[in-house]
């Protein structure tokens, strides 16, 4: 699953319309989702994004190591409005943390660092992306999941030469219209990154047939877990007539502890 | 090889950075604070990163040399270990660093003078002993030379200081530098070796048993003392087959008079490393071997592990004089 966060619903629009993510009911965030997409509108500032998050985690009982995404508009020093950024280091000005988001090699996309700020700013250090909300959404990400699965991008909306005074919604859906397409190749990429995730850890098949099949204490889950991979490394995958003779947890253990004692290991 | 780098911004200005900077122009290239905040960072997954790890350039500002652990040693009075650079660019599976640190991008300490003086100062200290200082911990000592050009600053400073020995630690083939000058005699060029088929199996990313045969060859032709290191002895069903023909391989191609030592040692691993292995890489073969845990170390069980060292150990020494031998078990 992916998890995309963003501040306004105006920002959100553009997404919710391509993916036609439908809207969850009864919500104290809005939460709009598809089967591969939950999205979250959080309001604007570092402690709304922070709730929102953790109430979207909970609400669609989200497992750890899901895909999170964060975007929305910024404003730039001198970037034209409408330039998409990849974040690539994010700056909380309160507290001077940095957090340096993972760098993919196939995303298209200019990069910058970003400065979140506690209330809006007219003066821009160069080169610097600002907001408010990229800290909130780091910090609270990285409980939720790893640094590989986290990505912001940015739209710029206001430079120095042209202020953000209110945000305008039909702006800033106009903006993001204009080019969604790197916003896209982003949500593309983080689900391809989430796959290859799953590839490696998702929960073995195998291991959940056992456990419907018959009955473990935690303590057993666990070793059990441990020698299916251990089994699957060195034994004959399909030499698994003993086990279907096991009467309980406590059989099914020693029959892969008698496998693994048995196997040959080869190189 | 290397996707982004991250510089310090304490030496963003400095000369050899600058220089490597040139060199990765083409990279993305990132200020930060301090390397801790990248490489330290909780909830990173080693094995994810090491598909595109970055390059962070760094300082150092203390514990440039450290006492070697007990084990650690080959005739030497003193021991020391120093890692002008954190991670490797192989990914073997049995490696600890991938189960000691949290981020498998690659730091290196750019401030090479203040290894020079901690080692010049150490060296001093026991003038009338031999100190090893080993430099293949923490990194292979040479497979980032191109870009770290470090071999070639350090082994001017052990020129200049007859007590001290250095131990390069490799398995790689980035030897042009060394067979480039004249070979110095406190300077010992190791090379890890294992049988063709754990090469393959578990050294991704290295050097072939052949090349490093090769480089070996090349090195000892030019007059370089070598280092011969079997560590760790990985167990599989014929290993005794393979193990024998490894050494008849390589004894065959070198001449042992101009082989300073060989080691040899078990596969042992601190259990929180191996915890952490286990986690980033559950399929693996080697971790779904019979190992056993012992005092916090987890190792092959001992009958078995003693079998093989004795067995390895037999067939070494019918290749080599025993005062060349340092066993690391």
């Amino acid at each position: 699953m992916l998890n995309i966060v963003c501040a306004l619903h105006c920002e959100a629009k553009p997404i919710i319309d391509f993916y036609k993510l439908s809207a969850l009911s009864d919500c104290v965030f809005p939460i709009y989702s598809n089967e591969q997409i939950n999205l979250v509108v959080t309001g604007i500032g570092k402690v709304d994004t922070a709730a929102a998050m953790a109430y979207l985690f909970t609400k669609t009982l989200e497992q750890k190591n899901s895909a999170w995404l964060n975007y929305g508009i910024a404003g730039h020093k001198n970037a034209m409005l409408g330039d998409w950024f990849n974040v690539n280091k994010i700056t909380e000005s309160s507290t001077a943390i940095n957090w340096y988001p993972s760098r993919f090699q196939n995303i298209d996309c200019l990069t910058a660092s970003l400065k979140t700020v506690d209330n809006p700013v007219s003066l821009y250090e160069p080169e610097k992306l600002y907001d408010m909300e990229a800290s909130s959404f780091m910090s609270t990400a990285l409980k939720f999941s790893g640094i590989e699965l986290i990505q912001l991008m940015k739209v710029v909306s206001d430079n120095e030469e042209s202020h953000l005074v209110e945000i305008n919604k039909k702006h800033v859906q106009k903006l993001l219209l204009k080019n969604l397409d790197p916003l896209i190749s982003m949500i593309a990429v983080l689900q391809q990154h989430k796959k290859d995730f799953d590839e490696i850890y998702a929960v073995d098949d195998f291991y959940m047939n056992l456990l419907e099949k018959w009955h473990f204490t935690q303590y057993q889950k666990k070793e059990v877990e441990r020698l299916i991979q251990r089994w699957k490394a060195i034994c004959n995958k399909d030499d698994t007539d003993g086990l279907e003779k096991c009467q309980d947890a406590k059989q099914v253990i020693a029959w892969y502890k008698m496998q693994l004692n048995e196997a040959q290991v080869m190189f | 090889m290397i996707s982004t780098l991250y510089i310090e911004k304490e030496v963003l200005e400095e000369k050899r950075v600058l220089d490597i900077r040139q060199r990765f122009d083409h990279l993305e290239t990132i200020e930060c604070e301090h390397y801790g905040e990248i490489f330290n960072r909780k909830a990173q997954n080693f094995r994810l990163q090491k598909q595109n790890p970055a390059l962070i350039l760094a300082k150092k500002h203390k514990g440039f040399v450290l006492p070697a652990p007990e084990s650690y040693g080959i005739g030497g009075d003193k021991n020391y270990y120093f890692s002008h650079m954190m991670n490797c660019i192989y990914d073997c599976r049995y490696c600890f660093l991938q189960g000691m640190y949290r981020s498998a991008n690659y730091v290196v300490f750019v401030n090479f003078q203040s290894f020079a003086d901690e080692i010049r100062k150490i060296s001093e200290q026991h003038v009338d002993e031999s100190v090893y200082f080993f430099s293949g911990y923490d990194c292979d000592s040479l497979a980032l030379e191109p870009v770290t050009k470090f071999i070639d600053f350090i082994l001017p400073v052990f020129e200049k200081l007859p007590n001290a020995f250095l131990e390069l630690r490799t398995k790689s083939t980035q030897i042009r530098g060394l067979l480039d000058r004249p070979a110095l005699d406190n300077c010992i060029v190791a090379f890890s070796l294992s049988p063709d088929n754990i090469v393959k199996s578990l050294e991704a990313k290295t050097a072939s048993l052949e090349k490093r045969i090769d480089a070996l060859q090349k090195l000892q032709s030019k007059g370089w003392l070598i280092g011969l290191r079997f560590d760790p002895l990985i167990y599989f069903d014929n290993y005794k087959e393979e193990y024998t023909n490894l050494f008849e391989k390589v004894f065959a191609a070198l001449d042992v008079d101009r082989i300073h030592s060989v080691s040899l040692g078990g596969f042992r691993m601190p259990e929180k490393f191996f915890k952490n292995m286990v986690k980033l890489y559950p399929e693996e073969k080697l971790f779904a071997s019979t190992l056993e845990e012992d005092g916090g170390m987890i190792s092959y069980e001992k009958n078995l592990e003693q079998a093989m060292l004795e067995y390895c150990e037999n067939e070494l020494l019918k290749h080599m004089p025993k005062e060349k031998y340092f066993p690391c078990f």
